[in-house]
């Protein structure tokens, strides 16, 4: 469980930066387009992205390159972050509509094992959930959350390109909105 | 296109939360720590606006073998009715907690009983919807001294972890809200 010591640094970020309220949640792309500009804070090439294993609860090494022809919504959750628990069935339910169209969620969690297991027994989630406490603050962190902070959630197009970051809940509409905008075609 | 985006702006920035518009936790919560007396460790949070802790979540311990800590004495929180959690306690602005602490061995005065290592966990979230990490304080105190000390400032080592702390929170008390 390593990450690539390949770093991205986002460069010429400084004016995207300037109204980085904004623009760090309005990076989705429209359809096929070209890449994004990068979104600041982000410290992570798509090659050390995709490289990211994390632990499922059964154990299982699961590296996020599977999921790489996808669109990927990376969620940071634990079980003692309540915000997060409010969410993830609006995450469950995007899993449940798009999973079969080429998107692919993906719970990582700042938490233990066990408290994921006992979690997933009441809450069971049709998405994988991932636990590593460390680890799951150490890759939060490279995708722009400076203070760890729950939940965020990091979008990324098929091929790497991350379109959007967040703090906080999301809102089904506006969740659903960028899956559809994005999803491969 | 000037109103969509401008539509767009509008829809996004009430939920907009850049890391670098929150405080650092120790900066949100502010704890400090200090002997009372002979047998009390105080503990203080000062909590900044638009912040707050959770009670079930404060956990004391001691890494000094010579001292042992009693019952924390941890004030009623305002109730908040939590959707996920049920009925819990929350603390805002403030909280003061007293530890009752003693020598094992009251007898003999060492190197080692002349300071306490105190480690404090805690957590709490934003009202703008994120939460912190649990989070692992420790402190030095000196017995003979009645000043606040800051978290690690007897002490080179970083004092904040955002892991480990399953052992420490195990001796939480239980202190949720019936």
């Amino acid at each position: 469980l390593s990450f690539s010591p390949k770093v991205a640094v986002i460069g010429g970020a400084l004016l995207l930066a300037s109204v980085a309220g904004v623009a760090l949640f309005l990076a989705p792309a429209e359809g096929d387009g070209p890449a994004t500009a990068p979104i600041a804070g982000i410290n992570i090439s798509p090659g050390a992205l995709y490289a990211t294993r994390f632990p499922d609860t059964a154990g299982h090494v699961q590296e996020l390159g599977q999921w790489q022809q996808k669109l990927l919504v990376i969620n940071f959750w634990a079980t003692w972050c309540a915000p997060c628990r409010e969410e993830m069935p609006i995450l469950d339910r995007m899993q449940q509509k798009y999973g079969g169209n080429g998107l692919q969620i993906v719970g990582i969690a700042v938490d233990s094992t066990s408290n994921v297991i006992n979690f997933a027994k009441s809450n069971p989630m049709t998405y994988p959930l991932l636990p590593d406490e460390r680890l799951a603050i150490e890759f939060s962190k490279r995708l722009g959350n400076r203070l760890g902070l729950l939940p965020h959630t990091a979008i990324v197009r098929p091929g790497g390109d991350i379109i959007f970051l967040k703090l906080g809940v999301l809102k089904e509409a506006e969740l659903d909105a960028l899956i559809q905008r994005n999803i491969p075609k | 296109l000037l109103i969509t985006l401008t539509l767009g702006i509008l829809a996004t920035v009430p939920a907009f939360a850049a890391s670098d518009d929150l405080l650092e936790a120790e900066m949100a919560f502010q704890p400090t720590a200090r002997f009372k007396d002979a047998h009390t460790l105080e503990v203080r949070f000062q909590i900044a606006e638009g912040y707050y802790l959770y009670r079930h979540r404060f956990g004391f311990a001691t890494e000094s073998g010579e001292w042992k800590l009693g019952r924390p004495a941890i004030p009623a929180g305002k109730a908040k009715q939590d959707a996920t959690f049920g009925k819990v306690q929350a603390y805002r602005q403030s909280v003061r907690i007293l530890l009752p602490v003693s020598l094992k061995n009251k007898g003999a005065a060492t190197a080692a009983s002349s300071e306490i290592r105190l480690g404090i966990n805690f957590q709490g979230c934003a009202d703008i919807g994120v939460c912190y990490p649990p989070q692992r304080q420790q402190f030095i105190l000196k017995a003979d001294s009645r000043e606040w000390a800051s978290p690690g400032t007897a002490t080179p080592k970083p004092a904040t972890s955002a892991g480990s702390l399953s052992d420490l929170l195990k001796k939480a008390p239980s202190s949720r809200s019936p």
